[in-house]
């Protein structure tokens, strides 16, 4: 056997080793050492080598030299005078003791009128709607336990998304677990960094959040103002000319409410539509509260108006308002709803909502079909109804404000322009119409929004309301409200 | 995107040594630089101290002269001061005496005690080089070392 492998080759290495100079062997016994001595040591942390110790004096001149700087911005203007006028209601306290329905116990009260929740389409606490929620429970039991994308889908999701979108009369449609979760996630959703958002001053605080989330340039225009929002898309126009690629690398949106919360009135959509369409922009509509109210069977603003769908490329809101059930919903076409799918903050990230909130959904919309003229059409004729007695009773000292189709009635006080008076005013005269047995609501906002409203009493119309309930509240109202 | 819970993704670029299999690859690129070496055509001696020599240089500069993180992961979280630290500080968050520090350190001894059997004793410049190599690489590993800067800053 020859090479490296042969005995022959291996005893001569080893005796080579054996006659190696015995100072090399030390140096070997050296290195096994080591080697055994380093392997045996235990891991550890160091500890950070302490800074130098600093003198006295050393210290002193430092705390001389530092200055404070503020936390904070100082608070915004507006902020400072919500702030103001919400700490006023901190001597009204309002527990409902009851289940909102048409008539609540709050505080003292017992039977009050309730005009201050939205329940448009009196849906809410419906048997109907309370049965099939329970038939579900037994099926699914409560909760979703996880996101839509993780073990959180049901075939009950599935169907209710089939339902909105029929019914909305779109192509696909998407639900969100949370209605004020669902505009303020659709918007940063296709909106990013650098891309405009046009954006009227009145809509509410979820559309306001979504629209600064998405940390898009955003425009105002004035509320409902149709020759301000045609002055920023002129001036944006012409600012095209300049840089005639940034269009198309812009995506571009008008935000609006179909129904606004704070006002009361409708945006003149169909003026919208046609801006949008000569400036190339997409269309966002918060139908939160249109949905159940406008169109013959509440079918929404295209409805009403009739015009197609697809003219709205992202449509939705809160199912709460008319539908009477948690959850939110955007339909559009099939691309806007998939790319939510992975992109809308509220769909990823938190857990679905309940299987039987989602049957209460699709519960409500069939009973809008099928008794849309009791639910939709009773709705309206109670309205104008209202409304009519409000502004004959009140006279001078009431501004009844939006729509007259508006479910939504703010009612302005007169007499004072400072807001901060107004409000007192307003929360007495809130608290004197509870007394007299009718529970209206004097709504508060956040500082952060772009332009706080004006204080108001908010009533909200419901169909379960009938027109003896409401004439007997309008003469309590003019009442109040007249007298000083 | 991670916000608060679980623990912090580490900085692949310098654990990397901590990772399955990175042990034998480390071993046999030390193989595959002595058979080409022997491919040259040298003695066992030289063979090994040229072996021992380079592996000393490289690991020199690779672990303990550049500072910062070998190979840069922007898209993950990066500890403090990095920047301000060689390799090898970095390396296992900056404890001692980690399994890996402990393979880099034996491997050293290792190469160096196949050096030293490797070299007639008559061949004094051979032992003294392969013994300076064999410091020149061991002593900043040695904890006492650690972020202590003796050439520069």
């Amino acid at each position: 056997m020859q090479g490296i492998y042969s005995i022959d080759f291996l005893t001569e290495q080893a005796k080579a080793w054996v006659s190696m100079n015995q100072y090399q062997h030390l140096l070997e016994l050296m290195c096994v050492l080591l080697s055994i001595y380093f392997w045996l040591q235990r891991a550890y942390k160091p500890k950070s080598k302490g800074k130098k110790k600093l003198t006295r004096e050393e210290i002193e001149l430092a705390c001389k030299q530092w200055k404070s700087v503020p936390l904070g911005e100082p608070p915004h203007s507006d902020a400072e005078a919500a702030w103001k006028r919400n700490s006023l209601a901190a001597e009204y306290d309002y527990v409902m003791k009851s289940e909102s329905r048409e008539t609540v116990d709050v505080a003292d009260a017992k039977g009050a009128l309730n005009l201050a929740s939205f329940n448009f389409s009196g849906l809410q606490g419906s048997d109907q709607v309370k049965e099939a929620c329970a038939e579900t429970m037994k099926h699914y039991g409560c909760g979703s336990c996880g996101p839509r994308g993780f073990y959180g889908t049901t075939d009950v999701h599935l169907r209710c998304e089939e339902r909105v979108a029929e019914f909305c009369g779109s192509k696909d449609a998407i639900i969100y677990s949370f209605g004020t979760a669902t505009m303020s996630s659709v918007i940063p959703a296709f909106c990013k960094r650098d891309d405009v958002l046009i954006c009227d001053e009145g809509v509410s605080y979820a559309v306001q959040a979504g629209c600064h989330l998405s940390r898009s340039q955003i425009h105002w225009f004035k509320h409902n103002d149709l020759e301000d929002l045609k002055r920023i898309l002129e001036d944006i126009h012409q600012a095209d000319v300049a840089d005639p690629k940034r269009p198309s690398r812009q995506r571009r949106f008008i935000v609006l409410e179909a129904l606004y919360t704070d006002y009361g009135d409708f945006a003149p959509l169909k003026e919208i539509i046609m801006l949008k369409n000569q400036y190339k922009y997409r269309l966002i509509v918060d139908e939160s509260n249109s949905i159940g109210v406008l169109g013959a069977s509440g079918h929404g603003v295209c409805e009403e108006l009739s015009i197609p769908r697809d003219e709205i490329e992202v449509s939705g809101g809160d199912f709460s308002p008319a539908l009477g059930t948690i959850g939110g919903f955007i339909v559009g076409e099939r691309i806007v709803v998939n790319h939510q799918r992975l992109s809308g903050a509220g769909y990823c990230f938190s857990a679905s909502q309940p299987p039987y909130l989602a049957t209460a959904a699709i519960e409500a919309m069939n009973l809008l079909d099928s008794e849309g003229e009791s639910r939709v059409g009773k709705l309206r004729q109670l309205t104008r109804k209202f409304r009519d007695l409000l502004s004959t009773g009140c006279g001078k000292c009431v501004e009844v404000l939006g729509d007259r189709d508006s479910p939504i009635v703010h009612l302005k006080l007169l007499g004072t322009e400072d807001d901060v008076e107004l409000q007192k005013a307003t929360l007495r005269k809130q608290k004197q119409l509870l007394d007299e047995g009718v529970f209206v609501s004097a709504p508060l906002y956040v500082g952060m929004i772009h332009k706080i409203p004006e204080p108001t009493l908010r009533l909200s119309v419901s169909a379960a309301h009938d027109e003896k309930m409401l004439t007997e509240a309008a003469v309590k109202i003019c009442t109040v409200l007249t007298r000083d | 995107m991670q916000a608060g819970h679980g623990s912090v993704t580490s900085d692949v670029g310098v654990e990397w040594l901590g990772k399955k299999g990175s042990w034998s690859f480390y071993v046999a690129l030390l193989l595959i630089g002595r058979v080409l070496v022997s491919i040259l055509g040298l003695e066992p001696s030289a063979a090994w101290t040229l072996v021992n020599i380079g592996h000393c240089v490289v690991t020199f500069i690779t672990f303990h002269w550049c500072k910062g993180s070998p190979f840069p992961t922007y898209w993950l979280y990066v500890p403090e001061n990095e920047d301000t630290y060689t390799w090898w500080e970095q390396i296992d968050r900056g404890w001692q005496f980690t399994p890996s520090r402990k393979f880099c350190i034996v491997l050293v001894i290792v190469l160096y005690l196949f050096a030293v059997g490797a070299t007639p004793w008559s061949n004094v410049w051979m032992h003294m080089l392969n013994f300076v190599a064999f410091l020149v690489s061991l002593t900043p590993k040695l904890p006492c070392m650690d972020k202590v800067r003796i050439f520069r800053d």
